[in-house]
């Protein structure tokens, strides 16, 4: 997502471009998406009987609050996942569960059906929800309404994905710590730790995504993908002349893993990529590699 | 964020109703009555006032002002006038009340509370402005007269393209280009609000 993404008609969109760009205008002086969030995540939360609802809706929101909650932050998770800057990286889906009636109302709503019983809890949520056209900040408005209706537990393990994918990593790196701590061992945890990761990588920072990996895949030793980003990054580290303690295991290495790998490495730009990609290559470095990274270091490698 | 330009919902008629919720009930008991589940309709009066003047302004706090001065004054209501013109006058009250207390916040440099940012978020969202400037955008905008402030809306907050407004018969092309020009210029520089400004807006509420 770009952090000026608007809908906006392309001649008004260029006057105010022409406009921001005198060093004195206060246009465009914030990037949208690293401060958005934290506006929303401030707004007060909604009453048990959010005004001019109507029974249908009191009785959704009132006695299914929880469930409301919890779809709507998945719901954002989801259209977060559509945006480009998600694409190719690694993230485990949360398994299914079994559906209810708050899930199963909010389902119509996302995929626009006709909600034939009562069609006012479509509108309204969609409502309140704050859908516009700005369909860019659909995941954040989601959200935010998730947020409005409580903190279920579970709701908040979407955020640090959601501020991944608005390029506000540092923040997503911070949130992701903060669940870890709040989290029992456990599946949600290690997707908090795993979400951790990835904004650590993104922003360059191995010797963490290292680290945030490899609490990821103690919790959840079957997903080998979190070893193979732990030893990826350790090994990244290794080309630094960072030390970091490798977790032992098996390296995935069937060639349907290998290619999502390959492709997670390269789909979002990483500073400082580049450089280590040009000392991995070096001869002095392949016969330096420790024997444990010799698999991380051929993927990584094979990316350049 | 922009629930400035969804649709408002539409206004129920109150009927009788308004006898058995005042009847002998003081202000902070009705407060809640009247928060709980909007049984006079305040949100959706408040949405179409904000849709037809096309001020910027959060919603949420238009309501919540709106409930508190009828709370207030529902002791002295008597039946006249009609219930909906007695409620949309505490919605035009309450309108005028958030704009002028973000104005006079401005005119007296007050520093935004940090918790409160998101109240004017729509001006981030639009025009990238900083969060702690974002009230003055807002005051700014709404200080507009009429016709720049519709325009602005349509072009900015609801995203459509000058020939979209012409064809709507809201001005020529060059009146149009020229409202939205003048008033990119005026938030791109954001000066303080004079108390003439303070005083026009007055005016038009």
């Amino acid at each position: 997502m770009s952090g000026n993404a608007r809908v906006l008609a392309p001649e008004v969109e260029a006057l105010l471009l022409e406009i921001a760009a005198d060093p004195d205008s206060n246009l465009l002086r914030v990037p949208r998406a690293d401060v958005l969030p934290e506006l929303f995540a401030k707004r007060p939360p909604l009453p048990r009987r959010p005004r001019g609802s109507t029974a249908a809706e009191r009785e959704l929101l009132g006695a299914h609050r929880d469930e409301v909650s919890l779809v709507l932050a998945r719901m954002a998770a989801l259209a977060a996942l559509r945006l480009p800057s998600l694409a190719n990286a690694l993230i485990v889906p949360e398994p299914p569960e079994r559906a209810t009636v708050g899930e199963a109302a909010l389902r119509l709503l996302a995929s626009g059906e006709r909600y034939t019983d009562d069609g006012l809890v479509r509108e309204a949520l969609a409502r309140a929800a704050d859908r516009s056209r700005t369909e860019t900040w659909e995941p954040f408005s989601l959200l935010a309404l998730s947020l409005r209706l409580g903190e279920p537990k579970g709701a908040r393990q979407w955020w640090p994905i959601l501020l991944t994918s608005a390029g506000a990593h540092p923040m997503a790196l911070r949130e992701a710590k903060d669940l870890e701590m709040a989290l029992e061992p456990g599946f949600a945890r290690s997707m908090a730790s795993s979400n951790g990761g990835l904004a650590a990588w993104r922003i360059g920072r191995h010797g963490e995504a290292a680290e945030a990996y490899r609490r990821a895949y103690r919790d959840r030793p079957e997903e080998t993908l979190y070893l193979a980003y732990h030893q990826i990054n350790a090994y990244l580290c290794s080309l630094k002349g960072e030390s970091v303690e490798v977790e032992v295991g098996e390296f995935p290495s069937d060639p349907t893993t290998r290619a999502f790998l390959l492709s997670s490495l390269t789909a979002a730009p990483v500073p400082g990529l580049a450089e280590l990609q040009r000392r991995a290559q070096s001869a002095q470095s392949r016969r330096t590699v420790p024997r444990i990274l010799q698999p991380a270091a051929e993927v990584f490698r094979a990316s350049a | 964020m922009l629930e400035l330009v969804a649709r408002a919902p539409a206004v129920r008629p109150v009927g009788s109703h308004w006898r058995r919720l005042f009847d002998e009930t003081r202000p902070p008991e009705l407060l809640e009555r009247l928060q709980d589940g909007d049984p006079l309709g305040l949100w959706p009066r408040a949405a179409g006032l904000v849709a037809e003047r096309r001020f910027v302004v959060q919603l949420d706090r238009l309501f919540e002002a709106a409930v508190a001065r009828a709370a207030i004054v529902a002791p002295l209501y008597r039946g006249r006038p009609v219930i909906e013109t007695w409620l949309a006058a505490r919605v035009g009250d309450a309108l005028r009340s958030v704009l002028a207390k973000d104005a006079a916040a401005e005119i007296e440099r007050r520093p935004v509370d940090p918790d409160d940012h998101w109240h004017h978020a729509m001006m981030v969202e639009v025009f990238g402005v900083a969060p702690p400037l974002a009230r003055r955008a807002a005051v700014v905008f709404n200080a507009f007269g009429r016709k720049r402030r519709a325009l602005l809306f349509a072009l900015t907050f609801e995203g459509r393209s000058v020939t979209q407004v012409v064809a709507a018969g809201m001005g020529t092309v060059e009146e149009v280009e020229a409202h939205l020009a003048a008033g990119l210029l005026a938030l791109s520089r954001l000066e303080p609000p004079s108390l003439k400004d303070l005083l026009s807006l007055e005016g038009e509420l």
